[in-house]
Order: structure tokens, then C-alpha cells, then sequence
């Protein structure tokens, strides 16, 4: 194979697929990125086996074929050098060279035939396939993702649930047993037959290239397998944790008996300022409500205690309920700024209920904790 | 256009939250731990127990990170904060390293909420298939350890127990005991036998002690008919695990339960070990495995090389044995190198091409060929290289070409054949060259220091 490329394509094609390459595998041509001639360029494609992806990108290819490269030092390569085009050339027996302005590469090439074969295609057959907005989407995992556990003995909990919502949304879920996120939003077409469990580490994969989406559509493809994502430049798969989410809809509170709304942005510094007198160990932090007032406050008996009033609305009767100030601060940072948040309490060990007054398709459940 | 932002330069804390940055920072911080792993902490230790803490807070002073129980927190707490706190320095710049429990006090969500059960890791390893007597090279510095293997595998718990099998890393302690397994299994198939390294035996502890499954560890280890325990200097300094093994000892020597035992070191320099313990690892067999020498070696690498269907010609397993005299392991690394740089390179395996890959392989150092020896002794001289290899027998010639003989032996551990084949001269041309230096060198003061210096220069040290 021989062609040129840009290195401003190059590199942006071996960022995306950094983050997938397996560093320290013990499969080697996992650790490279598949370079394959293909209409109009070229295609760069790397996988742990649980997540893949495989990027087009434009190149002037002179010569077909296919190499693969360390990703790794390829990109360190292309970040390096200063020349706006790099040569690549596959050379006799497993050697390839990158030429860029004055500097020659010569990298040893593994057998392409050894890359394992991934699931990237659309495949119309078994599953179903949605357009989806790349922006609902990098909603949907934002406001989803901080709540997954990462106690890898709650495999079940260990990714963020997609599936159909009651009204026919699309939903995603996330919990680590002290919190959950659930979020419902409108996209036309088909949903996802039975709800599928997302890992964090796909997701992070594909938030990354829905960012270069910006505001177009993006293809999903969920099957009992795994779920493939196609940006008109890249295609994605990640498969899918094994195991049954629990049943979150039981501890959704129908009904909470406080009420209160703020502004979002007076409570999420009111906690930040005062988490930083909370325990090191439990964060905690105690939200007292009365009339017209919310007071958060904080006490270490090594360092000292702070307390801060905010104003609300709010007209029912005094209550005080301990949290961590880390569950909340976690979704009122998800929140827009100057969102109008109604924060719902039951009692000191009842679920709290963190939602915008705005948005009620987006729902926050939180466990008090007994200070 | 990604670049990594300068982290030390963070003045606002960095939280899990909507970004993933800080989980994004702990990774590296793992790998970081994972690249840097020392004799006292293996890259599997940092990766399952450091792993399982999880990042809560970075600031500029405090990286807080939780452990999911007491047991991980003192665990951690005990053996990897310094290196820990290192991995976070390299990452981000130095921060006091806080580890804390998540809080009791916590409400739940779920009522009842499944947890994977840590035992889905078996409780013993498959015995490698690899490892069997009827591969295993027998030579001098194995014998003895081969002999007491050989007769613990016939008749398990009668002759020598324990078995205690020490010798340096990579001469075979892994592969005897596996092959004992085998055999028993062959022979004795009704035989339950456990095998499993001493780091499989304190997880099995840790994750027991931590879902309070205590009775069940016991009765696990206590069934067996035949215990093979790998590794056993890695209790060093384990009270709970030493404490536990002393009792599933016990209870196996009682019954008469073989139990075959390896270690890196013998009982008495195993650092940290309980006294009782050592003296019982002290009861049945001692047997050591000594580095092999030359003759083993080679037949080491022509088995190998069999078993891996690599071609091998003999002079090149001599080269390769001659140049890697410690340790099995590196010997087998080095041929399976070769193997695969040949086979990549479509290229025959020669003696050049094993030099070629040797070196590329050293880390401290290149290998030393003829040419360098040749090479360093007219460099001292003053004579050419050229002169050396003719048949210009003059005495200012001869000598230094009868020296550079005897180094080419001794430094690069050439057969007389292959001397001679480097200087175009017959062996037993080389064979004199050889003795009449010895002879010079013994009345020679002056020549024996000029040797000493060039062994030096060419050992580069």
C-alpha cells in the first residue's frame, strides 16, 4: 500500500482511536490500528475485542492494500512532526515507512490477516436501527453516566440502561445503589426490544465522537449483542454487559412530601463551599428546609463545621435530610445553568428527588444519609 | 488538535462529574502504578487490588480515593501507598493521597441488590499442559530436584512431605511441580489435586475474608488429596494468609496429603515468615535447581525448538547457550524471539541472524561477536584486522591472533570449531593458539593485565 494523507486527518482519525487500542494486551496487533485503502481514503480501525471503531478519512491512496501500525507511536508520530502531509508506504516483508518533510519512519507492519473481523456493519437483519440527534444523545449520556457504579462486583450496574421508555421515548438509566439517573427523551423510529446495559467505557468511547458530530444525526443499532453507532465519518460498536438491571421503577417515589424550588446555580456553590467542611469520609453534608429557606450545613469534628442559607420557595414544614454532597453536586452540575430545580424530601432515611422544573423526563433519585 | 493539559495547573477540583476527566486521570495513574511495578508488587496485585479503589475528588493538595472495604483500604494502606502516591505524582503532580470507606450511613436503593460472587475465579489453576516430565531437561543442576519430583509423583504423601523445591526465577520450579500434578492425575486419576500460585491462595483469602465466607475457604483447600502450592515466598509478610496456610498445612499433613511447595529462596531466607511456618516448609525435601549448564542448555533450546517447531542447527543453540547462561526462561524467550523474527523476515535461523536478534534483545549492552573481539585486541596492538585473518605469521602478527582466539573463546563461549572457522584456520590451530596463551598469560604480568583491561572494554563495563 502507498498513499499520502494530511497529517491534520491522520491525527484526528488515531485520536479517535486511541482511546479503544489496547495498550497492554496480550494479543500485540491489538495494540495497532488497521490502515486500509477504501473509497476515497482510507480506514483506520482499532479494538480491545469489547469496544471497536473504524474511522474514514481522506487520503490520496497511490498503491491499495493494508498495513497495521502500533496506533500508539503512529500517533505520537503525527503529533510530532511538522510536515502538513505524511507519506506511508508499505515496504517488502511486514515494513512500512512514514515519510513526513525530512523525517523517515520505518515500523514494523503485523499481518492485517490477524486483525480480527468486527461487528461494524448496519446490519438491518436482527436488532433494530434509529437516527438519533448527536446532541439528544450527548444529553442522554451526560446526564446518565456519573450515577454508574463502579464497584465491579454490581457487574449489572457497571453501564448505562437504553431502552424504551412507557410513552415511547427512548430512555437511559443509570444507578450505583445510592443514586439513579433516568433519563426520557422523543426520537422517531423503532426502540430497542428488550433494554440493553451500555459499559461506561463504550460510552466514553462514544461520547467522544458524538462531540464531532455537533448537531447532525447519528445511526444506532442495538441487538442483544451489542450496540453499533455510525457517524457519517466513523462506526462504532461496543458490546453490551451480560445481566438483568434491577428494577429501578420500584424506587422511583411516586410521590414526595416536601417540595422546594431554587435556582440551580445558588445550590450547587452553596454545596461546594460547604462540602469543603463535610467529613472526608461520607461527605456529608445536612439540607435543613423551612419557609423560604434552605440551609445547607456541614460539620468535621477534626476541622470544624460551615453552614450557608440559600433563598427558596418552599411553604411546608421544617424538615432536615442528609446527603452526599457528592450525589448532588454530581447532578446539579448536569443541570443548565440557572435551571429552576425542584428538589423533592420524604424524610432523614425516605428518597430524595433532585428534577428541572422544566424537564420533568429527567429524574434523579437520591438515598439520604443518616448524619 | 488533543493535547494533555497541564493537571498540575488545576485549581478547581476535578469530580466525577458529567466529565469523566478524573476517572480519565486514575486510569492513567493504574497504568502508571502497572508500568512501574517492582520484585515486590506484580502488575496483576496493582491492577486487582489498587484498581478497586475508585477516584472521588482531585484538588490541588488532596487526591481522595475510596475503598470499597476495610479489607481493600488497609490492604492498600499497608503495601501500596508509597508507590501510589508516586503513580499520582507522575500523573498529576504530588498530592496527599486519602483513601476513606464509603459510608455506612448511606441509604440504599435497592433493597436486595445481587453482587457477583468473587468465586467465579476457580479456587485452583489448570495444571499447564505444557509442563511434563517428558519435556523437562534433565542435566546436573536439576537432577536431584527432577529425582525428589519423580518420586512424589509415584507415591504422593509417602515419601517426602513437603516437597520444597527453591532455585532462582525461570530454571524449571513451575514446570516440575506442574509435571508432579500431571503425572498423579495420570496414575491416580481418583486423586483430587489442587494447584494454584500463592497469589491465587491470598485472593481466595481476601475475597473469603470480605464476603465472610471463611468456611468455605477452609473446607476448599482442605479437601485436596494433593496440594501444590507455587510461589510460596510471596506469603512473606502476609500474618492473616501465613496464619491461614499454617492451619490448611496442618490439617493436610495430618491426613498425609502430599503437598509440593516451590519458592525462589529457601525456607530459612524467606523474609517475614512465621516461624512455625518456616520450620514446617522445612519437615519433608529440600531440592534445589541450579542455573544449567552449557550442555543443558543446549539441549533445553534443541527440545524447545522441537516442541515449537522452530529449526535450530546446532551451532546456533550453542551460540544462543553460550551467550544466555542463567536462567530457562530468558533461553526459551530468546529462541521464541528468533523464531518469530525469522519467521517474520522469511529468513533462515543462522548463527548471524541469532547474533543480530540477540543483541537487539539485550537491554544492558549489545552481545560481543567475533569482529569486536578481533576488532579491540588489533585496536590495542596496533595491528589490522586484515593481518589477523592472513597467514602472515610473523611474531607481531601471531600473537595477537592467538589472543584474540583465546578471547573469542572465552568472551563469546565459541567452540574451537567455530574459532576457527572465524579466522579461516583450522581447530586444532585454535586449540594451540589457545594453550599457548594460557601459558604466557600465567608467566606474563603485564599480559595478563592487558587481557584483563580488554575483557573490560568488550564486557563494556
Amino acid at each position: 500500500m502507498e498513499l499520502s494523507i494530511r497529517r491534520e486527518d491522520l491525527t484526528r482519525g488515531l485520536y479517535l482511536v486511541q482511546g479503544v487500542v489496547e495498550r497492554r494486551s496480550t494479543v500485540p496487533i491489538l495494540a495497532n490500528v488497521l490502515i486500509e485503502s477504501a473509497e476515497g481514503g482510507i480506514t483506520l480501525t482499532a479494538t480491545d475485542m469489547e469496544v471497536g471503531l473504524r474511522v474514514r478519512t481522506p487520503a490520496d491512496v497511490k498503491r491499495k492494500g493494508s498495513v497495521t501500525l502500533n496506533a500508539r507511536k503512529l500517533y505520537e508520530i503525527s503529533r510530532e512532526v511538522t510536515a502538513d502531509e505524511l507519506l506511508v508506504k508499505a515496504t517488502a516483508a511486514g515494513w512500512v515507512e512514514v515519510h513526513a518533510g525530512r523525517s523517515k519512519f520505518k515500523i514494523v507492519s503485523l499481518d492485517p490477516k490477524d486483525f480480527p473481523q468486527l461487528p461494524l456493519a448496519m446490519d438491518p437483519k436482527g436488532g433494530v436501527t434509529m437516527e438519533v440527534a448527536a446532541a439528544t444523545l450527548r444529553e442522554m449520556i451526560d446526564k446518565t453516566i456519573f450515577a454508574v457504579s463502579t464497584d465491579e462486583t454490581r457487574f449489572n450496574l457497571s453501564g448505562v440502561l437504553m431502552e424504551a421508555g412507557e410513552s415511547g421515548a427512548l430512555r437511559m438509566v443509570a444507578t450505583d445503589g445510592h443514586r439513579l439517573a433516568k433519563i426520557d427523551r422523543r426520537v422517531p423510529g423503532p426502540r430497542p426490544e428488550r433494554g440493553i446495559i451500555m459499559p461506561r467505557k463504550g460510552l466514553v468511547e462514544a461520547r467522544k465522537l458524538l462531540d464531532e458530530v455537533d448537531q447532525g444525526d447519528v445511526t444506532v443499532h442495538v441487538s442483544p449483542k451489542d450496540m453499533r453507532l455510525a457517524t457519517p465519518t466513523v462506526s462504532f460498536f461496543m458490546r453490551i454487559v451480560e445481566g438483568e438491571f434491577p428494577d429501578y421503577r420500584q424506587v422511583i417515589p411516586g410521590s414526595v412530601r416536601a417540595k422546594a424550588r431554587f435556582n440551580r446555580d445558588d445550590l450547587l456553590a452553596a454545596l461546594r463551599r460547604i462540602s469543603l467542611l463535610a467529613s472526608e469520609r461520607s461527605r456529608g453534608v445536612k439540607l435543613h428546609l423551612e419557609k423560604g429557606k434552605l440551609e445547607a450545613s456541614a460539620s468535621n469534628p477534626d476541622q470544624g463545621e460551615a453552614s450557608e442559607d440559600i433563598e427558596i420557595s418552599y411553604g411546608g414544614e421544617a424538615l432536615s435530610v442528609g446527603f452526599n454532597a457528592r450525589y448532588l453536586i454530581d447532578v446539579l452540575g448536569v443541570h443548565a445553568e440557572g435551571e429552576v430545580i425542584e428538589l423533592g424530601l420524604t424524610d432523614e432515611v425516605g428518597p430524595g428527588t433532585v428534577s428541572g422544573a422544566s424537564d420533568p423526563e429527567y429524574t434523579y433519585v437520591v438515598m439520604p444519609m443518616r448524619l | 488538535m488533543v493535547n494533555s493539559a497541564p493537571f498540575t495547573a488545576v485549581d478547581k477540583p476535578v469530580r466525577n462529574s458529567g466529565a469523566t476527566s478524573l476517572e480519565g486521570l486514575w486510569r492513567r495513574m493504574l497504568e502508571r502504578l502497572a508500568e512501574g511495578v517492582s520484585e515486590d508488587i506484580t502488575a496483576d496485585d496493582a491492577s486487582q487490588i489498587v484498581a478497586r479503589l475508585r477516584p472521588l475528588e482531585l484538588t490541588s493538595t488532596d487526591l481522595r480515593l475510596e475503598a470499597p472495604n476495610q479489607l481493600v483500604l488497609v490492604c492498600v494502606t499497608d503495601h501500596y501507598l508509597p508507590r501510589l502516591r508516586e503513580a499520582v505524582a507522575a500523573v498529576v503532580g504530588s498530592r496527599h493521597v486519602a483513601l476513606e470507606l464509603p459510608s455506612r450511613n448511606q441509604g440504599e436503593l435497592f433493597v436486595d441488590l445481587p453482587r457477583r460472587r468473587l468465586d467465579h475465579r476457580a479456587a485452583y489453576s489448570e495444571l499447564n499442559s505444557k509442563y511434563t516430565f517428558a519435556n523437562f531437561v534433565v542435566g546436573a543442576s536439576n537432577q536431584f530436584a527432577h529425582a525428589a519430583s519423580k518420586a512424589v509423583a509415584s507415591q504422593p504423601g509417602d515419601h517426602y512431605n513437603p516437597l520444597f523445591i527453591y532455585g532462582g526465577v525461570g530454571l524449571g520450579k513451575t514446570h516440575l511441580a506442574n509435571a508432579i500434578g500431571h503425572q498423579i492425575q495420570e496414575k491416580q486419576p481418583a486423586l483430587k489435586i489442587g494447584y494454584l500460585s500463592s497469589k491465587t491462595f491470598i485472593d481466595n483469602l481476601i475475597g473469603s475474608l470480605r464476603h465472610d465466607r471463611m468456611g468455605e475457604f477452609k473446607q476448599r483447600f482442605r479437601r485436596v488429596d494433593v496440594l501444590i502450592l507455587d510461589d510460596v515466598q510471596l506469603l512473606a509478610g502476609r500474618e492473616r494468609t501465613q496464619e491461614e496456610f499454617f492451619h490448611t498445612f496442618n490439617t493436610l499433613y495430618e491426613l498425609r496429603r502430599q503437598m509440593v511447595l516451590t519458592s525462589d529462596k529457601v525456607p530459612k531466607d524467606i523474609p517475614d515468615l512465621e516461624e512455625r511456618l518456616r520450620n514446617r516448609f522445612e519437615w519433608g525435601l529440600i531440592a534445589d535447581i541450579q542455573p544449567p549448564d552449557v550442555e543443558t542448555r543446549v539441549a533445553i533450546l534443541e527440545k524447545k525448538a522441537d516442541l515449537e517447531r522452530i529449526p535450530l542447527d546446532h551451532d546456533v543453540a550453542l551460540f544462543i547457550a553460550g551467550h544466555i547462561d542463567s536462567n530457562v526462561r530468558a533461553l526459551e524467550g530468546s529462541l521464541t524471539r528468533l523464531g518469530a523474527y525469522a519467521s517474520l523476515h522469511r529468513l533462515p535461523i543462522t548463527v548471524d541472524l541469532a547474533r543480530e536478534v540477540l543483541q537487539a534483545g539485550t537491554a544492558r549492552g549489545r552481545a560481543i561477536g567475533f569482529s569486536d573481539v578481533v576488532a579491540a585486541v588489533c585496536d590495542h596492538f596496533s595491528v589490522r584486522p586484515g593481518d589477523v585473518h592472513s597467514k602472515k605469521r610473523s611474531k607481531n602478527i601471531a600473537m595477537p591472533r592467538q589472543l584474540a582466539m583465546y578471547l573469542c573463546r572465552r568472551l563469546l563461549g565459541a567452540s574451537f570449531p567455530q574459532v576457527g572457522e572465524a579466522f579461516a584456520r583450522d581447530h586444532s590451530t585454535v586449540i594451540h593458539a589457545v594453550t599457548v596463551t594460557e601459558r604466557r598469560l600465567k608467566e606474563d604480568a603485564a599480559l595478563r593485565a592487558t587481557v584483563e583491561r580488554l575483557e573490560r572494554t568488550l564486557r563494556g563495563q
